[in-house]
């Protein structure tokens, strides 16, 4: 049973494994290189990734790159300096996965960036206000996940992107929880860079994902060399998407990334919704009551706070640890513990901030079976605490 | 009772190591008491695949399922894992 979906989606559709073994067993397709194949593969899965975060083709370009943390080292490091001789001032918040903080911080620490963090509240929520307070003068950029790793609060993009661009400010989004599970229209929000990886909510496999970046910002690319074009000159390209996507791509992934893509849209994301809820709802109200187990999530959402349905455990004279490895071993249940890669966020919500929590997550593909499974598991532990 | 092998599996932000150890046979109730005399033994044998935990007079620890060939250990020193080794060796078969 496995119950670690915000890691990392399985088990992948048929449609996907497919994918990948078609696109095995043809020519190579090479994009811009001579292409030995006659599928378009990249190219449609850059169409489909703009129709799906209903983004305009004047106004978006879709960049691939090898995960959702490339994609947000490619934003970060690349963002162009306000003025070369001070540091670049970002905003970000507590709640962020280390895809964020790690790259941040390093470029405070080698002088180029001086990063301010907004709070959340016990449920993982930024207020804008928050946000709004650290604005500077020389604020370059905020950077926040659309959906916490560890909560699943649901961040007001809309808001945060009207404050941005009302102060000129870029915004960078961290989709990676988001994208595949809720509807996101950059039509509607529009962002700097919206970033996501291929392999949770979209279904693919790792070593995918990518950013959909609007084509007035100009970032420093990440890595330089072949593109298959302009190959006379000693510089990069500046064409879209080829400037940062040097070196052959991955079309193994990226096919299996379109066939992940259209999996959602068949099944839509009204039913993801709905069986990822039942299965919280589910394991909330089995655990919900007992002395020894401790809840850390969303517990009522309203029309201004939604998530995506994650819980979060702790139980009385267990380490989050040892509970995640009873599981696995004695009762064949994936799940994870630990701070998840989101160092900060535990000591707002009440989780321990060196052993954080046993996560739970969810897919439609889930059932209530395996849910009494995991909650009698759970609360057998309890019991003999 | 033997120790096949030994690996690394994580580096923990502490500076401690977790390794996952391999056995020649499968831990048994009697091995997993044994090693109850080294140290505090937890050990839960209403779960389906029983879980125990011990951990030894420094601090080390040692973690699994009755039944398995492999056991997680939390290891500080290079120290604690010879003496891991010992306590395995100087098992009664």
């Amino acid at each position: 049973m496995y119950f670690n979906h915000n890691a990392s989606s399985y088990p992948k559709p048929n449609s996907v494994r497919q994918a990948i073994d078609n696109i095995l067993q043809q020519y190579p397709e090479n994009e811009a290189r001579g292409n030995h194949s006659d599928s378009q593969t990249i190219e449609q899965c850059r169409s489909l990734l703009k129709s799906f975060f209903q983004a305009d083709n004047q106004e978006y370009e879709a960049i691939f790159c090898g995960s959702n943390t490339e994609a947000l080292n490619l934003c970060l490091f690349g963002l162009p300096q306000t003025n070369a001789d001070k540091p670049t001032h970002i905003i970000s918040t507590v709640t962020e996965h280390n895809a964020v903080l790690r790259p941040l911080w390093q470029l405070e620490s080698q002088g180029k960036a001086k990063i301010d963090l907004a709070p959340c509240d016990s449920d993982g929520f930024v207020k804008i206000d928050d946000i709004a307070a650290l604005i500077r003068k020389n604020t370059a950029a905020i950077v926040i996940s659309h959906a916490s790793n560890v909560t699943g609060a649901i961040q007001n993009i809309a808001e945060i992107s009207a404050l941005a661009q009302k102060n000129n400010i870029r915004l960078i989004v961290d989709a990676a929880q988001s994208a595949g599970a809720i509807p996101i229209s950059l039509a509607q929000t529009p962002v700097d860079a919206l970033c996501f990886c291929g392999h949770k909510s979209l279904w693919g496999i790792a070593g995918t994902g990518g950013l959909m970046l609007n084509r007035q910002l100009t970032l420093q690319p990440l890595k330089v060399g072949g593109t298959g074009s302009q190959s006379n000159l000693k510089t990069q390209p500046t064409r879209l998407p080829q400037r940062y996507e040097a070196g052959t791509a991955n079309t193994v992934g990226i096919a299996a990334l379109a066939a992940g893509i259209q999996y959602v849209q068949n099944i839509s994301f009204n039913i993801i919704a709905q069986k990822k809820e039942e299965i919280y709802n589910f394991l909330w109200q089995k655990l919900q009551s007992h002395k020894n187990i401790q809840l850390f999530a969303v517990k009522q959402p309203t029309p201004n706070k939604s998530k995506i349905p994650v819980l979060n455990v702790a139980i009385q004279g267990w380490s989050n640890d040892d509970l995640s490895y009873l599981l696995q071993k004695s009762f064949s249940i994936h799940c994870r513990s630990g701070l998840h890669c989101a160092p900060l966020i535990h000591n707002f919500i009440g989780a321990d901030p060196l052993q954080g929590t046993l996560r739970l997550s969810f897919s439609h593909l889930n059932t209530l079976d395996e849910a009494e499974i995991l909650a009698n598991a759970l609360l057998q532990a309890a019991d003999i605490c | 009772m033997k120790l096949l092998s030994s690996q690394a599996i994580e580096t923990c932000f502490d500076g401690s190591l977790i390794k996952e150890i391999t056995f020649d046979s499968p831990t048994t109730e009697d091995f997993i008491l044994y090693l109850g005399q080294k140290g505090q033994l937890s050990y839960f044998k209403t779960f389906a695949r029983p879980f125990y935990k011990v951990v030894f007079p420094t601090a080390f620890y040692l973690k699994g399922v009755e039944g398995n060939f492999s056991a997680r250990a939390h290891l500080w020193t290079n120290e604690d894992e010879i003496l891991l080794q010992q306590f395995i060796d100087n098992f009664p078969n």
